[in-house]
């Protein structure tokens, strides 16, 4: 009985071992991508893509477009990994990578609506790539049935306090991380998550008494 | 309690404090409608952390390095070559622009204006900090 534990335990430390491994640290998984292994890049991909889709999504709240994004995401990652330094954590510098995507991508759609809010839109199909990123498609996207509560509710405010009250409660970050990862002061991450849970406590008050009663 | 303090409660647990979570619990045990309108919350606020559903992809890797292929052709284009066709992408695009913005005509707007912004390089590098603010308040 002794000699079958001895080999169960033998047994999960080789496993154990098996597995680091596959699974490179993070050094040496940087190293490796900056010698362009391209293995290496994979596993980065494996381990980050969930990561990145989820916060990118909550951001820009389109499926098309977070898929362009998480695609640029990558593809920055591999183009520049030679000039992570280190400072912070991967994650918290991929983290960074894909909220500064998401935030200027929507900075430019807003630009866009701004500057083309007269022309009319003419065949509002689904496969329209335009239509898909007008207001009117983010409005329908809203509408979706599935989509939750505080879903919707977050489509209602500014774009950096979504972001970062989607890192600090979806994602579980802490304010000095979120503050790394947008580049401004603790401070200014507790007054943006301040000021979205009294918008968000407004628009989901509104919802639910309408909804509930 | 009034169903008003409880259900800003609910929705922001900032506000509850010590002798305020008693008077809470007290209202929820009597009141049917907050302690329906918590539990909603609660369903909700799952459903939006654990996020949107993500496919396994076993070529996504793939095409990120096809994708990465196809840009670093981009970048490594000789710079008169690369002056030339930013020169000729800001003509055609300030010319269709100007037909566009005039007759609202079916321009495909994106590309237009995506190629404006990289014509005269508007857009800010994912590494600059973002001046949100001013866009988004
Ligand atoms: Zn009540």
């Amino acid at each position: 009985m002794e000699s079958v534990c001895i080999s169960l335990s033998r047994f999960f430390f080789l496993l154990k071992d098996s597995q680091s491994d596959e699974n490179m640290h993070e050094n040496q998984l940087i190293e490796a991508i900056c010698e362009g292994d391209e293995r290496a890049f994979s596993q980065l991909i494996d381990q980050y893509r969930p990561m990145v889709i989820r916060i990118t999504y909550r951001i820009v709240q389109d499926m098309d477009d977070t898929e362009d994004l998480v695609q640029e995401v990558f593809l920055k990652i591999w183009q520049t990994i030679g000039t992570f330094k280190g400072e912070s954590s991967l994650k918290t510098w991929i983290y960074r990578l894909a909220v500064n995507k998401a935030l200027n991508f929507l900075k430019w759609k807003k630009i866009r609506t701004f500057i083309l809010r007269q022309e009319p839109l003419n065949d509002k199909t689904k496969n329209d790539k335009n239509y898909m990123r007008s207001p009117e498609a983010l409005k329908h996207f809203q509408q979706k049935e599935d989509a939750s509560a505080i879903e919707k509710a977050l489509s209602h405010l500014p774009s950096n306090q979504r972001a970062v009250f989607s890192l600090s409660k979806a994602e579980g970050l802490s304010n000095p991380e979120i503050a790394t990862i947008l580049n401004i002061n603790v401070g200014a991450v507790e007054s943006l998550i301040f000021r979205a849970k009294k918008s968000l406590q407004i628009h989901l008050s509104t919802y639910y008494k309408t909804t509930l009663s | 309690m009034n169903c008003q303090d409880c259900m800003a409660m609910l929705l922001n647990k900032d506000l509850i404090h010590m002798e305020s979570s008693i008077e809470l619990m007290e209202h929820l045990k009597s009141c049917n409608a907050c302690t329906h309108l918590q539990i909603e919350f609660e369903k909700d606020m799952k459903k939006w952390i654990e996020g949107p559903a993500i496919s396994d992809d076993p070529l996504y890797y793939d095409k990120i390095i096809i994708a990465s292929n196809l840009k670093a052709k981009h970048v490594f284009l000789p710079k008169k070559i690369a002056a030339m066709l930013v020169a000729a992408s800001l003509f055609v695009g300030i010319t269709i622009g100007t037909l566009f913005l005039s007759q609202a005509a079916s321009v495909n707007e994106p590309t237009f204006l995506s190629s404006l912004s990289y014509d005269y390089e508007l857009n800010l590098a994912d590494d600059d900090v973002f001046p949100v603010d001013f866009f988004f308040e």
